[in-house]
């Protein structure tokens, strides 16, 4: 084989038509999205509604009457919501129902659905009329298609809201006006849900979320959202079924609310730092701001400490040590990594994030995370910044040796990372100042003693 | 970011994004790791789509990320990688999708560098510079992995009666 036959072969095998979950603009949509998710992508976190407000009053205009709770047909997919009746104001007009059905859009392209039928349909008052259309996407795979227009539009008139998404075993499907202003959450009759809208840091360190129900009605809520932060909403809903939670997920999000934001310009407040890395700053930040949902005016950034963080083998990554102060003065320290080319290429991501109590100097924070730079590393390490306050520290495993320690200055490595380990710092007054080794599971804040939202 | 801006993404995704999946798709060797991939490096071109798309074509900048990230994800395809699928879902003039499938299965038999290597040396017709720049390494390794990489495609097409021609007959 020579060169030439393998550029044949190359292009005559590239040259095949690629199946594809979304369309350019979907694709583009889906991008702008998960922009502002990225943060906060992956975590189930539960709980909390500071940043949630029903929609009492709507909630009649859509479903004006109750409904049967009866499945109406045959299953036609694996999903739960193949189950689900009709619902919506409009789901009782057989016309309304097939002039859906027979929209262009859910027979060609990249929305187009198979075994297609009405789940929802129906106005918000003053939001949009809504329409989801489940059936089998392309690929064969279950799949709802969420369909909007102003209020009181021809059925015939609704378009396709983003590409279609995965039902899988969803036991929900919600979607977010345009304006991003109101979540739609269509669930099985009978089902409750409630919302919450960011972590909630308490001065003395400890994390939680709260969720507040919103009224649902035959397994349709909707309620109003606050403002987006600059790195994405934090709201998460759940769906309860007789008191016991059977989905939880993260409010999508439309495209037009995400905006790259600059990262902030930060000066390291530790002498022994280099200057920082824009993207790990982003990545830091980026990571509490989508968590508590609050916007960067209303937060203290510190830059700690920024500076490399070595690889057994290649060559060392950027890190920092971020200090978000939160309005109740706790602080929550966050750790990122970067391995950026001058190109613009590369990787960055999270070390995770711990909580501190309200009050706790800069100057005394430490941290200790498991995380996995994945251009350096084969394994994931441990990496540990001690306060510059510390006289010494030191990071012991769960069976009580000490695999990392000594006096602060730089972020100290250790590959592969033990499991279950725990730090301490000796203060200057000769204090032993024990925290949890951080797990950078992304998305999660801990307190000290390493508990999430969810422990 | 500003909606022009968007829309300048827009457009620039409606202009690259099927070259894109061309390539992914020989990178990964799967579709839907190929979608993965796609969308990954434009999260990562929007990301910075200001100063980006403000430093002149943007293509060359989504090229380096698709590459970086293609090859960084060795450890997640290592342990997700599934046998694709020959028989494309949509109409296609391939005339012989056995032989498709099995340069797909050579290339996912090179390590994700040398993989790179090919890609661009071969399908997209870089220059052994512009591949060591996007690649972020040497002249002289592009040279070494791209010999390399005959070798064992060589070897490993060698058995599939469909990829011979007369010349490598002779």
């Amino acid at each position: 084989m020579n060169e030439q036959l393998l550029r044949d072969l190359l292009h005559d095998t590239a040259d095949r038509p690629v199946p594809t979950m979304f369309d350019d603009d979907s694709a583009v949509d889906a991008v702008i999205a998960a922009r502002r998710v990225q943060r906060r992508n992956r975590a189930r976190a539960l709980v909390a509604a500071a940043c949630v407000a029903v929609v009492a009053l709507v909630v009649p205009f859509v479903w004006p009457d109750g409904r049967s709770t009866t499945p109406d047909r045959e299953t036609a997919g694996g999903s739960p919501a193949f189950d689900w009746p009709p619902r919506g104001s409009l789901a009782d007009d057989p016309a309304t129902v097939d002039a859906v059905l027979a929209l262009p859009a859910l027979s060609h392209g990249a929305t187009a659905l198979t075994e297609a039928r009405v789940a929802f349909v129906g106005d918000v008052p003053g939001v949009a009329r809504f329409a989801l259309v489940i059936g089998q996407d392309r690929s064969g795979a279950d799949a709802g298609q969420w369909l909007a227009g102003p209020v009181g539009a021809a059925p015939a008139a609704l378009e396709p809201d983003r590409g279609p998404e995965p039902l899988a075993d969803a036991r929900s499907v919600s979607h977010v006006s345009g304006d991003g202003t109101t979540l739609l959450v269509v669930a099985a009759p009978g089902d409750t849900v409630e919302v919450s809208g960011g972590v909630l840091v308490e001065t003395d360190g400890s994390v939680r979320r709260d969720y507040t129900p919103v009224e649902t009605v035959d397994g349709v809520a909707v309620t109003t959202l606050e403002p987006s932060t600059e790195y994405g909403s934090s709201t998460i809903y759940r769906v309860l079924q007789d008191g016991e939670t059977v989905d939880s997920r993260s409010a999508p999000v439309p495209g037009f609310q995400l905006s790259a934001v600059d990262p902030p310009l930060l000066v390291p407040l530790d002498p022994l730092s280099e200057p920082p890395a824009p993207e790990a700053v982003e990545i830091a930040t980026g990571v509490v701001v989508a968590q508590v949902g609050l916007p960067l005016d209303r937060l203290r950034l510190d830059l700690v400490y920024s500076g490399p963080l070595f690889g057994p083998t290649a060559e060392p990554v950027d890190a920092v040590v971020l200090a978000v102060t939160l309005p109740n003065g706790a602080v929550v320290v966050s750790t990122a990594w970067s391995d950026i080319a001058e190109s613009g290429a590369g990787t960055a991501g999270t070390c995770g994030m711990q909580s501190h109590p309200a009050g706790t100097p800069l100057d005394q924070l430490s941290v200790a995370a498991v995380c996995t730079p994945v251009e350096t590393a084969p394994e994931r390490a441990l990496m540990t910044y001690a306060a510059r306050s510390a006289t010494a520290f030191e990071v012991e495993d769960s069976d009580g040796h000490v695999v990392s320690g000594g006096s602060p200055g730089g972020i100290a490595t250790v590959w592969p990372a033990p499991a279950r380990a725990i730090l301490r710092v000796v203060t200057p007054e000769a204090e032993i100042v024990e925290q949890a080794v951080v797990d950078a599971v992304p998305d999660q804040i801990v307190d000290l003693a390493g508990r999430g939202v969810d422990d | 970011m500003a909606i022009e801006d968007d829309a300048g993404f827009r457009e620039f995704v409606a202009r690259q994004r099927r070259a894109l999946l061309r390539t992914a798709y020989l990178l990964t060797g799967d579709h839907g790791h190929a979608e993965d991939l796609v969308q990954t490096a434009l999260l990562k071109t929007y990301a910075h789509w200001g100063r980006v798309s403000a430093g002149g074509d943007p293509t060359a900048y989504v090229r380096r990320v698709l590459v970086t990230t293609a090859t960084s994800w060795r450890r997640r395809l290592l342990t997700t990688e599934q046998v694709m699928d020959a028989v494309p879902d949509q109409p296609h003039h391939d005339h012989y999708p056995e032989r498709s499938a099995a340069v797909i299965q050579a290339l996912r038999g090179l390590p994700p560098r040398m993989r790179a290597v090919v890609v661009l040396r071969y399908y997209e017709d870089r220059s052994e510079a512009v591949t060591a720049e996007l690649l972020g390494c040497s002249v002289g390794t592009v040279k070494t992995q791209a010999s390399r990489a005959m070798a064992r495609l060589r070897t490993a097409l060698a058995d599939e009666a469909s990829t011979r021609t007369a010349e490598d007959l002779r």
